[in-house]
């Protein structure tokens, strides 16, 4: 009985841990400003109020900036698995490929953000790409991010399926590339819709490029930021609350696929 | 099949990666070795200029303690949570899902959240508040508390994942071998001193690699949390450089000993993933 | 050393009875060989003897203490797992020390105690290397000797023969035999393996469902079983099961009307009605004396090992399995069980031997 009751209380105070921040931000997102802006905060909100995603939805900034989160992450996820998927099967089934490829990719994958976000931005703004209306020059920053997750995820899911299917098919009759086609493919289809997803939430998510390549045409998470830095807590959290959705559908889709170890490597 | 038909089918990859990853990098190198009143290069004229500016040796002091403080609250936390959570217990699984959830918000987000409760009339110091206790300035640019509250909240979002790391590798200490050390007469303590924590040893270190040299790139938390100036680190001085003084060139050379640290740093990582392959 | 005692030990796992009012008195000294097929209990049993599991009731002693309330290192008993659980991360030596360690032995006493287990069990060579470069055989004699440098007052052995291969198997069988005649100690083997509980044990358990069946000498088991599973489970092949009907004056088993001489009609007509009727395949004999049940044997399913034959026929259209000394190429049409060779039980679920 004390170890359960050990367990209950570790239990407890770690569930504090985590969502009383969410659950804060999600309360400010339905206080009014002024009562945010009192000495001491509240807890619970007593003036609850939809003002601040009114106010939003008004404005210039948000429904703009929704567009654009969202258009930059589709683009990006039809970008970065056709450039992916090709090398990602060559690097499940030839080895010395596969590895030369990954320790690539790992690079990527660690490589600052700012070290290329800063020439990025000066080159962008040579070929007229800097803070583009279209998120253009993020789209191509963002495919970048997204490459190595895309790819590790792609390369486990083709190394599950076992080569000896595509040899089958083979024999069977199809060339080397029917055989993808009409075999691996169609097995690695959640794969490939987790990837998917994995990179339009990389995408959503993604600040630092954005911060610097869009200065005034700002998709979401850049657009957080300045409203919170500006001092509207309100509307802040009302963002926060709209990036919050699509972020944690996702990992609730994702969150098998955790589990079963598929996006090990990614780091994600 | 063949190696060399295998990298053609990789070639749209690496023609992007050339495109988007190469060519910054040259571009940044030099604009980071030209001087730009003259235009002569290489010049060692802007880094000579970084070296002058307190404001950067404290970026690379930060940048260099952060991570270490970061990832060891990480591995610590990580661990312990990851020895709870894979005992049997009813609701384990929601736990677990619960612990997951800091890494699934959007960094964006979880700062923003963070600055709320750190600010001088945040949430935390209201709670102080109702203790009795007084505020405290968690966010005052340069203090050791700033510093604290960085790595706390930078540590919080991270876990996750070398908790997730760390369980993997847990579970795959097979049961019968606590199960034998408990009949030799280890006790609790001794069994994880001895046993678990030696079997862990590899998923320790490549955790350490893989968030050591991926907490190099921290940058919004600092810029977030204390401005340019409260906690700097290379990737927001970098960014001052470039957005607050338009100096291209003495940002790209900031940007440049930040790669240099990380590419540095990723050989080890590189070696063990390349050992486990 | 010491004798062990089970009293009616019974473990529930919610609605399934793993364990069901085992009770078992193992003398000091004495290996008994648990047998079973898997899920009847015998796993359970050993890991509450162990501790690594609580029983529901019941109790057990070891040397007249009780020790089912006391966790598992403080219980004397050691325990060989099926997988052998070495700590892959440490030395032969290490581990093999490492219970001593964890009783506060000091350094130079636990160094000699290692060598010396070790020594006896051959493996003096390969005190510094690590579990993942030893052979299966050696691994598993690390077990043992970790297990055995406590010098336990009971010894747990859980299958350990199914992860080695076939012919290890039998050189394995006859070192654990050797080193038990040597060290004495109260051993519990568990195994799915009949022959294996039958070579080694001084005496066998056989559960079934969480129920202990017959626990006796190997003779004992074998030619007396206690029931009809216990008759089919015990001996290679198994002994042949037959339905039959007995009267007064005949048996009938199938279509198969067999008169009883009168020196039988006391012993088949006291259990009257159904019951079944069992015979050992290598009761079946040529001899032409033989009075009891003939077999029509089928020549085409001969299947000749070198030591012996065996084949497939039928009484009364029911089907046996009958076993012949040595090589025998043509089978006689037919062959006799003797009366005195066959076993009665109930013809009910439980199937006890109707004598005694």
């Amino acid at each position: 009985m004390r170890r359960a009751a050990a367990i209950a209380i570790a239990g407890a105070m770690l569930s504090c841990a985590v969502l009383l921040p969410l659950a804060l931000i999600l309360k400010q997102a339905v206080t009014p400003d002024a009562e945010s802006f009192a000495w001491p905060p509240t807890w619970l909100p007593r003036q609850p109020t939809l003002d601040n995603f009114r106010a939003l939805l008004g404005s210039a900034e948000l429904p703009y900036g929704l567009r654009l989160s969202v258009a930059v992450a589709l683009l990006t996820v039809l970008s970065t698995l056709t450039l992916t998927v090709s090398a990602a099967w060559a690097a499940a089934r030839v080895s010395p490929v596969g590895r030369r490829l990954d320790a690539v990719l790992v690079v990527v994958r660690v490589f600052p953000s700012l070290a290329l976000a800063v020439p990025m931005a000066v080159l962008f703004v040579r070929f007229g790409l800097y803070n583009n209306p279209a998120g253009i020059g993020l789209w191509i920053a963002h495919t970048l991010v997204a490459l190595p997750f895309a790819f590790f995820v792609l390369r486990n899911a083709f190394r599950r399926i076992p080569v000896e299917l595509e040899e089958a098919a083979q024999l069977d009759g199809a060339t080397r590339f029917g055989a993808v086609w009409r075999v691996t493919l169609p097995l690695a289809r959640p794969s490939l819709a987790a990837a998917a997803l994995l990179v339009f939430l990389v995408s959503w998510d993604e600040f630092a490029y954005a911060l610097l390549l869009q200065v005034t045409n700002r998709p979401l998470p850049p657009l957080l930021y300045y409203f919170s830095a500006f001092g509207y807590p309100g509307m802040a959290s009302a963002v926060a609350a709209i990036m919050l959705v699509p972020a944690l559908a996702i990992i609730a889709v994702l969150a098998p696929a955790i589990r079963a170890g598929g996006l090990s490597g990614s780091g994600r | 099949m063949r190696r060399r038909d295998a990298w053609w089918l990789a070639w749209p990859l690496l023609a992007a990666l050339l495109l988007l990853l190469g060519y910054p990098i040259v571009y940044a190198l030099r604009l980071a070795f030209t001087d730009p009143l003259t235009g002569a290069s290489p010049q060692l004229v802007n880094f000579s200029q970084l070296a002058r500016d307190p404001l950067f040796w404290q970026a690379l002091r930060n940048n260099a303690l952060l991570p270490l403080a970061s990832v060891a609250l990480e591995l610590v936390t990580a661990l312990a949570l990851a020895l709870f959570l894979s005992q049997r217990f009813r609701g384990r699984a929601g736990l677990r899902a619960i612990v997951i959830l800091p890494f699934a918000l959007p960094e964006i987000v979880v700062l923003a959240m963070m600055r709320y409760i750190f600010v001088p009339r945040g949430y935390a110091n209201a709670a102080l508040a109702a203790l009795g206790v007084s505020p405290l300035d968690w966010l005052r640019p340069g203090s050791a508390l700033a510093w604290a509250t960085v790595v706390l909240v930078d540590a919080w979002h991270v876990t996750p994942v070398v908790f997730l790391i760390l369980l993997a590798a847990l579970a795959g200490i097979p049961e019968e071998i606590g199960e034998a050390a408990q009949l030799d007469g280890a006790g609790p303590l001794a069994r994880l001193w001895r046993i678990t924590l030696p079997l862990l040893k590899p998923a320790l270190v490549a955790a350490l690699l893989l968030r050591g040299v991926d907490a190099l790139r921290i940058f919004a938390t600092p810029l977030v949390l204390t401005g340019v100036e409260g906690v700097p680190v290379l990737s927001s001085y970098a960014y001052h450089q470039w957005a607050d003084y338009g100096n291209d060139a003495l940002a790209a050379a900031a940007a440049t000993v930040l790669a240099l640290l990380s590419v540095t740093l990723s050989v080890p990582l590189l070696r063990l993933r390349a050992e486990d392959a | 050393m010491a004798a062990a005692e089970f009293e009616h030990v019974t473990k529930r796992f919610g609605t399934v009875t793993a364990l069901d009012d085992f009770s078992l008195l193992v003398a000091d000294g004495e290996l008994v060989a648990v047998v079973g097929p898997s899920g009847c209990g015998k796993s359970t049993l050993l890991r509450i003897t162990a501790g690594l599991d609580r029983p529901s009731s019941g109790a057990i002693r070891v040397g007249g203490r009780r020790i089912d309330e006391l966790p598992p290192h403080a219980r004397d008993v050691a325990m060989v797992f099926q997988s052998y659980a070495l700590y892959p991360h440490m030395t032969v030596r290490d581990n093999i020390e490492f219970p001593l360690r964890m009783r506060g032995v000091g350094r130079s006493e636990r160094h000699a105690q290692a060598t010396q287990i070790a020594e006896a069990l051959e493996l003096g060579t390969l005190l510094d290397r690590r579990p993942a470069e030893l052979s299966g055989g050696q691994r598993q004699r690390v077990a043992l000797a970790r297990a055995l440098v406590r010098h336990p007052a009971l010894f747990l052995l859980d299958e350990p023969l199914s992860n080695l291969d076939a012919q290890l198997r039998v050189d394995v069988r006859q070192y654990i035999r050797a080193l038990h005649r040597r060290l004495h100690v109260t051993t519990l083997y568990v195994t799915h393996d009949q022959t294996e509980a039958m070579t080694l044990g001084d005496r066998v358990a056989v559960l079934r469902g969480g129920r202990l069946q017959q626990a006796d000498t190997p003779a004992a088991v074998y030619e007396r079983p206690a029931n009809g599973f216990v008759a089919a489970f015990i001996g290679t092949p198994p002994m042949n099961l037959l339905r039959a009907q007995a009267s007064a004056d005949a048996l009938q088993i199938g279509d198969q009307r067999v008169a009883l001489p009168l020196a039988m009609r006391a012993r088949f007509g006291a259990h009257a009605g159904p019951l079944v009727i069992g015979v050992r395949p290598e009761s079946f004999t040529t001899d032409g004396n033989a009075r009891g049940l003939e077999a029509v044997i089928d020549p085409s399913t001969s299947e000749i090992l070198g030591s012996e034959t065996l084949a497939r026929g039928t009484i009364g259209r029911e089907p046996v399995i009958v076993r012949l000394n040595g090589i025998v190429r043509s089978l006689p049409p037919r062959l006799t069980a003797d009366f005195s060779a066959l076993h009665l039980f109930a013809a009910d679920e439980q199937g006890r031997r109707l004598e005694e």
